[in-house]
């Protein structure tokens, strides 16, 4: 017998009707979804049965029906952290039952953000996590730091995990990053933001252990979305765009500028006596100077820009399914302009997620993403004329940019660089990746409380890439073109397979255990061709070269193999004690050292649901406490590094050439990290949800490159020495201010202080510490790592004109010879506090949202700065321009000036490494801001949709830097080194999306 | 899962314990050597450049700011310049001492004692090359560089620095093994590898860096000897810079086209590209006759000088000429007041249309070597051989107008700074 059920659903919070909620008998494929004034109805057989209601967002309802004919409800948001669940990819925990440290990151915060990669959307939306962009180019890799530094040579960057599976991260370029030039693609970047439902980031040893030797950097559990029962639920979103620099970047001299200093740094060095001499100087050919011809004035910044630059986003996904079944297909189609000229990224990507419930034991989940990404890069960093952000800082203004018929001037250029217009034109740099990443897993239950699962991923990624130089101007000119082509497969697989077994004892106790075998191997390949001499414009493969001379084939694997052991136990259901255990072998040790032992143990206790706290109750509506401990290890070294080798790739004469490449080190074993995590989790009135954490993680047994003595023939080797401590607050707090029917407004915060320090480094025989430095940084003891550590810039001599540094440390006695100059430490590269603040204001449709990233602590290096503030040293010979900045110069006794004294081919090394290079890296920005407008349901319904949203969206549209000397964008490389990069994007765009 | 599934593959190298056995293995580690002597902070440039633009010879323009500071005679102990060719020839060092100390099957063939002689001579060049860059001979004191004659010895993994005799010996020792026990008839014929002529050409130049005289004559005249070289005649010698292995090439290292060093090598820094900063000086083009034929290897262009030998980033770099050998034989001569030192002097001037010498004596050996061996890497040393000051000939030389005095501290480039942090046993330079 039939009957009807009806009702109505509204919202919690204000009473709204809430339409396009889906409604299903529980158990059956029959249901519907809400009409716009949240209405509803089903028939159904069934005497009883339950009503399952679930809308994106809201708490799922279930509500018995009984014999009612009418059931409202009502359904508030998904806010309540505290009784969220955490993805940890080996499987769904309570979050109250969950010890560990981590952030949720929600769909909302990356969906439609102008981002090629998806970790930008991190960046100030997870307390502890950093973020620096290695290069601004659409899709390079991203540095991501948890909690700081981990280890001083082995690797920083975090897991990344998709749906359940490591998956590969970094770059899958052709692993001799200087032969190409240009910026890491990211393999990250083929992933559709869109098709992301949330990120979870665990950070502490309780939920890393889980991880081994993988996860001891932290782990980015990314969960793509997935079906839902209901009627199918077809969604699109489309988002268009403008591209600039988000920071400007430091401005030149211009040409009267520059010809001014000309004349002036050649009566300073003494070879003129006034400027008619210095003139006629210039003027002689013989001289061979660069000359300006008083008309000519490029700013070489407005050359490499490109102007109409854009970004666009195109999206349309269908999600569907029965309670037994569901699916989740997208399609997605992402282009973004790169800032500078010839830059660009296009990506397509297609995504199938399945469910189904074969039976009432055997359950069955797949996903299948493929993606095709184009990015066209340029050249950056280093000395690589072809560089645009190099032609930007070193071309001179008295040089023309374009000819007079519009065509790019390749003649009588004063420096060495090239025009970049023509190279961006007439070069390639060209990568082609393509993934097709699969995760099945099927799971069986075995008994009611015992289930199988086994579990497989396969990544598979192939980038193609195609660099050309060409014939005519540039670096391929000397060998008539030149182009190099290679062909890298990373194939990755993992296998786990779990038991899980609940063992409830009695009402107050409960264990749950979990059992993994675990594999995972990783093989690459990858094959280069290259060459020189072309015949004619238009061929750019190795193929129609003349002299083929890179011919290049190599695999390097890498594989894991692991057991774990995992219990839970629950008291009363509100004190949780968990462990981890877990056995680990590694290829990367040499066999004696493949083994190790993780393991971490964790406790919480909702202290909220105790008897003393009920008077509390009523405003203090969670709290829970937590602790966790653990040691894991760090495997992220480079492979093969324990072995003594012999390297056959040498070539003499046509024949192959052998030498001793790596001294070895047999003993070679983990890095460990011990970490210490204590967190206090509280909801206050129902509108506020904080955490506050602290953090304790000690890093022994680092990988370290000791520097051997050069006479052994080689530079270093790695031995496990040393020890570093991270330690630090995270704070995030999350507040409903106003929960009105028409007016909301909620503010999100999150700052993470951060100390780190090197504790212990190994001594040589004079007593002296052992660690990685450089020029410009040392590895020391009661230091941060990779502390600055160079001289300490004191001004300009206002007397003399000549450069100033201490002697000593930072005060006290002067001298104008830097060889005289001490060195001191002088900070650190890595941001030592930083944080993010969002707000939303919803009022009826229309929404505000905002948030700002924050970064202090840290400083910044201008690397090339020894070039581009040379005080006359490089720039009127034709080697680089100046800042602007290098106007304000000494110029007679009693100036108080910014730079020295401005001398042709200047001696005085004023702009060797000291901190005038080294800036304040504090900075705001304001990452995103968007104004949107839901329009009414009932209008929208009128033409078939069930919800559209139109947009306006900029991101990075402000930063403040601190430090008003630093013109160049703050977010830099990790390093802290501003290098000759692509720098951050600014986006301004607009957007709709709807559903239907 | 086994063991197995945790060893790693390896592609493109060999675990070492396990591969050194036969003479193959030993020759591919001499090739090698060459390869690392290929390098451009090595043979390929540095070595050869440093030579010239610290000499009266040449200077930098500064164009890609390249060879600015040894120009400036300003190399710290943290630059590049001090840091790459300190470590590319003690890696150099690295093979010979594997080949030399490495016991294999049929150790004491010919064949292999031919190898192994061959690393002697190798490891004796290197030590002379690391002695006359860091030494401090020419600096007024008496430390030379740390000697290591094993690969991989733990109890000499930080050696200090031997005095600048020791080393002297440690090259004349080396140089003596090597002659000792390579056989001529093993010679391949190629200037591209050592040889037995090779050796005594570097045995004679070994012999007038510690001014044995005698012994210096001795060695080059084996070379005359041997009949294998002729010095490259007038007609021929412009054209003998693009041509590899020539009859007056005893030793050179190989650059094919497939394996050269494009822009960071030779002909890069010498030439009009977008580097060239070496620049001739007016002084070095201006002591040539106008009839000599060696001024058609330079070109003047609005008054500036390159020199055109090393025309192609692909031709083989000349480490020996028989022309050195010849100048090699009559300085010795010289000094021994053989009357047969202006024939030995003259026989290079004749075969390039200049004008002779009518006496041999130390200044015009040391002319006609800086006029015949100009930018290939001898000027400095030449000068400081004798004692000779650097002095300033162009306005395009950046270091002080007074030159630079020998005896004075700069003439050593600094140990490296890398190798004082790493090496509690050695001492810089000042």
């Amino acid at each position: 017998q039939e009957r009807t059920i009806s009702g109505k659903v509204t919202s919690s919070e204000d009473g709204s009707p809430l339409p396009g909620v889906n409604v299903v008998i529980k158990g059956t494929t029959s249901g519907t979804v809400t009409d716009i004034d949240g209405n509803y109805r089903v028939s159904t057989t069934q005497g009883d049965g339950t009503l399952v209601f679930t809308f994106i967002g809201l708490q799922t309802l279930e509500v018995e029906m009984g014999s009612r004919s009418t059931i409202d409800v009502q359904m508030s948001s998904d806010i309540r952290q505290l009784n969220e669940v955490v993805v940890t990819g080996y499987g769904e925990r309570e979050r109250n039952s969950f010890t560990g440290a981590f952030s949720n990151v929600g769909a909302e915060a990356i969906q439609n953000k102008p981002f090629a990669t998806v970790e930008q959307a991190l960046q100030g939306n997870v307390a502890g996590l950093q973020l620096a962009a290695s290069s601004g180019t659409p899709g390079a890799v991203q540095n991501i730091r948890i909690r700081g530094v981990s280890s001083l040579t082995a690797s920083n960057e975090p897991l990344f995990v998709i749906d359940g599976v490591p998956v590969i991260s970094g770059s899958n370029n052709r692993d001799v990053i200087n032969e190409t030039g240009t910026a890491d693609l990211g393999v990250l970047a083929s992933i559709n933001n869109n098709d992301i439902e949330s990120i979870t980031v665990l950070k502490d040893a309780s939920a890393t252990a889980l991880y081994g030797a993988r996860g001891s950097n932290g782990v980015i559990i990314i969960t793509t979305k997935r079906g839902q029962a209901g009627t199918p639920t077809l969604s699109f979103s489309a988002q268009t765009g403008f591209v600039s620099r988000a920071v400007k970047g430091p401005k030149m001299l211009n040409s009267a500028q520059w010809q001014e200093l000309q004349y002036e740094s050649l009566i300073n060095a003494g070879y003129a006596a006034d400027l008619d001499e210095a003139a006629a100087l210039v003027a002689d050919p013989s001289n061979g100077l660069p000359q300006w011809n008083g008309q000519t004035n490029t700013d070489w910044r407005d050359v490499v820009a490109n102007d109409d630059a854009m970004t666009h986003n195109y999206d349309l996904s269908m999600r569907g399914g029965s309670d037994k079944s569901n699916y989740y297909a997208s399609l997605g189609y992402f282009k973004q302009d790169g800032i500078n000229i010839g830059s660009n990224m296009e990506r397509i990507t297609g995504k199938l997620n399945y469910n189904n419930q074969l039976s009432k034991k055997l359950n069955f989940n797949t996903s299948l993403t493929g993606s095709y990404l184009l990015q066209n890069g340029q050249l950056e960093g280093s000395a690589y004329y072809g560089n645009p952000d190099a032609a930007y800082l070193f071309m001179l203004p008295i040089d023309r940019a374009y000819n007079d018929d519009g065509t790019p001037n390749i003649d009588n250029l004063s420096t060495s660089n090239f025009n970049p217009v023509f190279i961006a034109q007439n070069d390639i740099n060209r990568r082609i990746q393509s993934r097709i990443l699969n995760n099945t897993s099927l799971s069986y239950e075995i008994l009611p409380k015992l289930k199988y699962t086994t579990m497989i991923g396969v990544d598979y990624v192939v980038t193609e890439e195609l660099y050309y130089r060409n014939r005519e101007h540039g670096d391929g000119v000397p060998t008539q073109g030149r182009s190099d082509s290679y062909y890298n497969r990373n194939f990755n697989w993992d296998w786990k397979n779990m038991l899980d077994y609940s063992w409830k004892v009695n009402e107050s106790n409960k264990f749950d255990f979990k059992f993994v075998y675990e594999s995972q191997k990783n093989r690459y390949f990858t094959m280069g061709a290259g060459g020189y001499g072309f015949a004619a414009n238009g061929l750019v493969y190795p193929e129609t070269a003349g002299t083929p001379d890179n011919v290049s084939s190599y695999t390097t694997d890498w594989s894991i193999n692991s057991i774990m052991a995992l219990v839970n136990y629950t008291y009363k259901g509100n004190i949780f004690l968990d462990a981890t255990v877990r056995r680990e072998g590694n290829s990367r040790f040499a066999e004696g050292n493949r083994w190790g032992t993780f393991y971490s143990f964790g406790a919480s206790w909702v202290f909220s649901d105790e008897a003393f706290m009920e008077s509390t109750k009523n405003w203090l509506t969670s709290s829970k406490i937590r602790a966790s401990y653990g040691v894991t290890g760090n495997a992220g070294i480079p492979l093969n590094a324990f072995q003594p080798l012999l390297d056959y790739t040498g070539s003499y004469n046509g024949r192959p050439g052998i030498y001793p490449s790596q001294y070895g080190n047999p003993d070679l074993s983990w890095e460990s990290s011990a970490t210490w995590n204590i967190g206090l989790d509280v909801e206050l009135l129902e509108r506020i949800t904080g955490t506050v954490e602290y953090f304790n993680r000690r890093n022994y047994d680092l990988l370290l490159e000791v520097p051997l003595s050069y006479t052994t023939g080689f530079e270093n080797q790695y031995q496990n020495i040393g020890e570093m401590v991270n330690k630090g607050w995270e704070v995030t707090l999350n507040a409903d201010v106003l929960k009105a029917a028409e007016f909301k407004w909620n503010i999100g915060v999150n700052f993470t202080s951060l100390k780190n320090e090197v504790t212990d480094l190994p001594k040589d025989a004079n007593g002296n510490e052992i660690g990685p430095s450089g020029t410009t940084y040392k590895v020391s003891t009661g230091q941060p790592a990779f502390a600055w550590y160079m001289p300490t810039w004191a001004g300009v001599d206002s007397d003399t004109g000549s450069p100033l540094w201490f002697v000593q440390g930072k005060s006290g006695e002067l001298t104008s010879n830097w060889r005289q100059a001490g060195y001191s430490f002088q900070g650190t590269p890595t941001p030592t506090f930083f944080g993010g603040l969002t707000n939303r204001f919803d009022y009826k449709g229309a929404y505000l949202s905002a948030s700002i990233y924050y970064s202090t602590g840290n400083e910044v290096y201008d690397t090339w700065a020894g070039y581009t503030q040379s005080d006359g040293r490089y720039a009127f010979n034709g080697v680089a321009n100046a800042y602007a900045r290098q106007y304000d110069r000494w110029q007679k006794p009693g100036d108080i000036s910014e730079n020295p004294k401005n001398v042709f081919g200047n001696p005085s090394l004023s702009a060797n490494a000291s901190t005038r290079r080294l800036y304040d890296g504090t900075y705001l920005r304001l990452r995103d801001i968007t104004v949107g407008y839901n329009l009414p349901s009932a209008w929208v319904s009128k033409i078939g949709f069930k919800s559209l949203d139109v947009y306006v969206r900029g991101n990075n549209l402000y930063t403040w830097i601190k430090d008003s000397k630093l013109e160049f964008d703050p977010e830099v490389d990790a390093d802290g080194f501003i290098d000759l990069n692509a720098p951050a994007l600014r986006t301004l765009a607009i957007g709709l999306r709807g559903s239907f | 899962c086994s063991e197995d599934f945790l060893d790693p593959e390896l592609s493109r190298s060999k675990d070492f314990t396990t591969s050194v056995n036969t003479i193959e293995d030993l020759q591919g580690l001499i090739l090698g050597a060459y390869d690392r002597m290929n390098a451009s902070t090595y043979y390929g440039r540095d070595y050869v450049v440093f030579a010239e633009v610290r000499s009266d010879n040449a200077f930098s323009n500064g164009n890609s700011g390249r060879f600015v500071s040894p120009g400036q005679f300003v190399v710290s102990a943290t630059d590049a310049y001090a840091d790459d060719t300190w470590q590319q020839i003690y890696s150099v060092i690295a093979n010979t001492n594997i080949v030399i100390n490495s016991q294999i099957e049929g150790d004491e063939t010919d064949e292999v004692q031919y190898v192994k002689g061959q690393a002697y001579a190798i490891r004796a060049l290197a030590y002379m090359d690391l002695l006359r860059l860091y030494g401090q001979q020419y600096t007024g004191g008496n430390l030379g560089v740390p000697i290591v004659t094993e690969f991989k010895n733990d109890n000499n993994k930080f050696p200090s620095r031997a005095t600048v005799a020791e080393v002297w010996n440690q090259v004349g020792e080396d140089l003596e093994k090597a002659a000792a026990i390579m056989k001529p008839s093993l010679d391949s014929g190629s200037p591209t590898e050592m040889t037995t002529s090779a050796v005594f050409a570097l045995q004679s130049r070994y012999y007038l860096n510690v001014e044995d005289w005698q012994n210096a004559a001795i060695a080059a005249k084996k070379v005359i000897d041997s009949q294998n070289y002729d010095i490259a005649p007038a007609s021929e010698f412009a054209k003998s810079w693009s041509v590899n292995e020539g009859s007056n090439s005893v030793f050179e290292l190989a650059f094919t086209d497939a394996d050269n060093l494009g822009n960071t090598s030779l002909f890069y820094i010498y030439h009009e590209t977008n580097y060239g900063d070496i620049e001739v000086t007016s002084d070095l083009y201006d002591s040539y006759d106008a009839a000599d034929v060696r001024k058609t290897v330079y070109t003047d262009v609005e008054g500036v000088i390159r020199t055109a030998k090393y025309p192609s980033f692909y031709d083989n770099v000349r480490v020996i000429r028989y022309e050195e050998v010849v100048l090699n034989y009559a300085e010795a001569l010289t000094h021994l007041n053989d009357p047969n030192a202006l024939t030995y002097l003259n026989m290079i001037p004749q075969n390039r249309g200049a004008s002779t010498y009518a006496i041999a004596n130390v200044d015009n050996v040391l002319q006609e070597r800086r006029k015949e061996l100009a930018m290939e890497g001898f000027r400095f040393f030449d000068l400081m051989r004798y004692g000779r000051d650097i002095v300033k000939v162009d306005q395009g030389q950046t270091f002080a107008d007074g030159g630079i005095s020998f005896g004075s501290p700069e003439l050593a480039f600094p140990i490296p700074q890398r190798e004082l942090n790493a090496n509690p046993n050695i001492e810089p330079n000042q």
